[in-house]
């Protein structure tokens, strides 16, 4: 029997991978967690027991490098939102609409 | 019995305009445009169906398919959406995840959602002031594996039948699905759009042919039209709702800047 191959983002028993995940989650839910990040991102870290590969695949901030570790890519896409302010601004929706959408 | 009184599909990102400044404000324009007409439609209830980005239906609990239930919902504010509150309608969902239960569909439910722009943007356009009250719908695209096309359709199909028979007299509802089309998000190909892709799923729609993009396999639409087209799931719901309905396309702009073929439809119902 020729098994599928499993699509990006899937169900995984790795825990390591569901700790990063939870972090980057826990960025939207879990009161002043973005603000201990900018302040002491290592700590952060620790908290959430990460390995030195996953460190270094977050503080960089890249996509392609936290996917080859399992991350879900709705979450590395999250994680360069938080990280890199190019992106930020970017995925951003303009001035001029949201001016108009301020009336709407 | 309610009615379904508008059927619409629509893109449901803006970025920047620098550089695409044209194709950026036809797609504003077209999104305009879908609120005037949904506005003529004096609808009582828009149900849209769309999908989380991990803001809430996130790892620690996934669910194929989703209802908001509350009666009202603040936006996130990713991608800097305006952070104004808009009306949910409780008692609607509630229908829907009864009728879907009877039609073979489980749905779970958030009463406590902080809508990302998946669900805040198209909003916005459509619930002037946020009064007109708003029904969430979820896929969840993200999660594997995901739910069929043909489910969506399906779903869909449920959908109406809850509109249809337990839906007070003369309710008018607007259905809108929303997100894709093509784009790949955080994976190879990512700032790709997959033109042909898009066009034949808007000739699908146009023609009254949807069921055609429901017999397609999940990883298909993975395969020709990345990650972020699998947010076609929620153009199916929405077709499905409508079945056999034929359709005009509103703008389609192939725009590698914003990571994504951004389309819009109306269904003529």
């Amino acid at each position: 029997m020729t098994k599928k191959p499993r699509m990006p983002g899937g169900c995984t028993e790795d825990t390591a991978v569901y700790r990063v995940q939870q972090m980057i989650e826990d960025v939207h839910h879990v009161p002043g967690l973005k603000e201990r990040m900018a302040q002491d991102l290592e700590a952060v870290f620790s908290d959430y027991g990460l390995s030195e590969d996953q460190k270094a695949a977050l503080r960089e901030g890249a996509p392609p490098n936290m996917l080859a570790l399992g991350v879900h890519p709705i979450l590395c896409m999250q994680w360069s939102l938080v990280v890199n302010e190019q992106v930020r601004n970017h995925v951003t929706v303009d001035q001029l609409y949201l001016r108009e959408m301020e009336a709407f | 019995m309610g009615r379904i009184v508008g059927a619409f599909a629509t893109s449901h990102i803006l970025m920047e305009r620098k550089g695409v400044e044209e194709q950026a404000d036809r797609v504003f324009a077209g999104l305009k445009s879908i609120r005037e007409k949904i506005a003529a439609l004096k609808p009582d209830i828009i149900l849209i169906v769309t999908n989380d980005h991990m803001y809430n239906h996130g790892t620690a609990l996934q669910s194929p398919f989703a209802v908001g239930l509350a009666d009202e919902y603040t936006p996130y504010g990713d991608m800097n959406v305006p952070q104004k509150p808009f009306k949910g309608h409780t008692e609607f969902g509630v229908s829907l995840v009864e009728t879907a239960a009877e039609e073979g569909f489980d749905i779970g439910f958030f009463r406590q959602l902080r809508p990302d722009h998946g669900l805040s943007i198209p909003a916005l356009f459509f619930s002037p002031q946020g009064r007109i009250p708003v029904v969430p719908l979820m896929t969840n695209p993200h999660m594997r594996p995901c739910p069929s096309p043909a489910r969506c359709y399906a779903l869909g199909k449920a959908l109406r039948k809850t509109i249809e028979t337990n839906r007070p007299e003369d309710e008018r509802i607007v259905v809108v699905g929303t997100g894709g089309l093509s784009h790949w998000l955080a994976i190879p190909r990512m700032g790709e759009v997959n033109v042909d892709y898009d066009s034949w799923v808007l000739d699908c729609f146009e023609s009254g042919k949807a069921e055609q993009v429901a017999g397609l396999d999940a990883a298909e639409i993975l395969e020709r039209a990345g990650n972020g087209g699998l947010e076609t799931l929620n153009w199916l719901v929405m077709a499905g709702a409508v079945d056999g309905a034929k359709g005009r396309k509103v703008f389609y702009e192939a725009m590698p800047a914003w990571l994504t073929g951004m389309a819009a439809i109306e269904m003529h119902i």
